[in-house]
């Protein structure tokens, strides 16, 4: 999906400065606390958060929307990610 | 470095410190305990048909053997190591590198017929997934084109495919000392004439030592290896099985089934990767790790990224030859507890 194609995001993550897990923790947390299926951006400067969050996705039965430029100066990029229903049982499959 | 391994050494570093270039006795006695090696390396790894190398590193392995094949175009694939792809860009006027599906082998249905590739690099496992790759259909739809394979981790542990032009391996993944890689080309290559100074080393002062090592560590590979082999596939399959069934969220990578039988990777959510190996190594257990965290680049491995597999909190287990199945066992349990205790610190 290009970025003009992605949804406007209805929560936005502030996890830069945050290492690794705890930008994948905040999306997880703020999926289970989700209600329908809100589209989530978590903004992160870790290295592992572009392959993560993807991963996540795959994991839990949610679906990547991807990346987008944060607007702010502050740096980092903005992931983005549609919750399904499913996601919020936390219930997750591996590739292997 | 096994006993016999690093005596071995420490004999032919007494004998064998001349160059092996010049006539006088040191010189020839240098040179004979090379020669020695390679055929010893020749013998036990069953390589009658191969010319046997020896170089210093991986790098010099594949600089050394992209100056003897043409190589304008290459052919290889994403999860190659760091330093094969690095080597090969440096080499190449192009390089195509296949991309891999989900369990880490190269998808050939992106191999395409207008490249006219002179050259192929593909690994025979990846060393750090386990994935075994395609390299006999690759070949065959290569039809004709040198094949360059590393088989680090597969000596003495899986049957090699046949289709190999050029083989490489550094000594120190099949027991031998660091600072020197073996080489095998097939004599149809038309390699096996080293001059005078090179004796079967390519590129700078031979380290005859190691390559004497090199060949004790080989000679030391167990004759009966599928044995073991067969007792380790069904070691990691029990314990990707008790990590299924016992940790949630965890990405068990790489192909459960094609793969190198001692090794397994695997990633969990919610975990620093540090924070496990820490944990790990405090209770004597030594793991490897692919996360960013664990880096000194900082980035997560290329491998895991390449596949699309969960890069944060990750361990690679590799099982050595002789495990203890009831280290196994006490590892599994280890790793319920620690991911767990972990996932707690972090605040999940």
């Amino acid at each position: 999906m290009s970025a003009t194609e992605i949804p406007e995001p209805q929560v936005w993550l502030d996890e830069r400065g945050r290492p690794c897990p705890l930008p994948v923790i905040a999306m997880a947390k703020a999926a289970k606390s989700a209600h329908g299926s809100p589209v989530i951006a978590v903004l992160a400067d870790d290295p592992g958060a572009r392959y993560d969050i993807p991963a996540w996705c795959r994991m839990i039965g949610a679906t990547y929307l991807g990346e987008i430029s944060v607007p702010d100066d502050k740096g980092g990029s903005a992931y983005v990610v549609q919750i399904s229903e499913s996601a919020q049982t936390g219930a997750s499959k591996s590739i292997g | 470095m096994g006993e016999s391994v690093r005596a071995a050494w420490s004999a032919a570093a007494g004998l064998a410190w001349s160059d092996p270039a010049r006539l006088h006795h040191p010189g020839r006695t240098a040179s004979l305990v090379l020669d020695q090696a390679r055929a010893s390396l020749q013998a036990s790894l069953a390589l009658a048909d191969a010319d046997i190398f020896f170089t210093a590193s991986t790098e010099s392995a594949l600089t050394a053997i992209f100056e003897r094949l043409p190589h304008r175009v290459v052919v290889t694939g994403a999860v190659e190591t760091k330093i094969t792809l690095d080597t090969a860009a440096l080499q190449a006027s192009t390089v195509h590198v296949l991309p891999v599906t989900g369990t880490g082998a190269v998808d050939l249905s992106t191999l395409d017929p207008s490249w006219q590739p002179q050259l192929a690099v593909l690994q025979v496992a990846n060393a750090e997934v386990g994935t075994v790759q395609p390299v006999e259909e690759l070949s065959r739809q290569l039809a004709g084109v040198p094949m360059v394979c590393d088989v680090t981790a597969c000596l003495g542990r899986i049957v090699l495919p046949k289709s190999w032009s050029v083989l490489f391996a550094s000594a120190r993944d099949f027991g031998g000392p660091a600072g020197v890689t073996i080489v095998a080309a097939r004599k149809s290559l038309g390699w096996s004439a080293p001059s005078a100074s090179e004796r079967g080393w390519l590129g700078g002062f031979p380290d005859i030592p190691a390559a004497a090592a090199a060949a004790i560590a080989a000679e030391s590979l167990p004759a009966a290896w599928q044995a073991e082999a067969s007792r380790a596939h069904q070691a990691i399959a029990n314990l990707r099985q008790r990590i299924s069934d016992r940790i949630p969220d965890v990405d068990l990578v790489g192909d459960p089934e094609h793969r190198l039988p001692h090794v397994l990777t695997f990633s969990a959510l919610y975990c620093p990767g540090e924070a496990l190996v820490s944990e790990l190594d405090r209770a004597g257990i030594f793991v490897a790790s692919g996360s960013a965290c664990t880096a000194d680049t900082r980035r997560p491995s290329h491998v895991l990224a390449a596949m699309g597999a969960l890069t944060g909190g990750n361990l690679r287990i590799s099982l050595p030859l002789g495990f203890d199945s009831q280290d196994v066992d006490r590892l599994a349990e280890l790793l319920v507890e620690t991911i767990a205790k972990v996932r707690a610190d972090v605040g999940y």
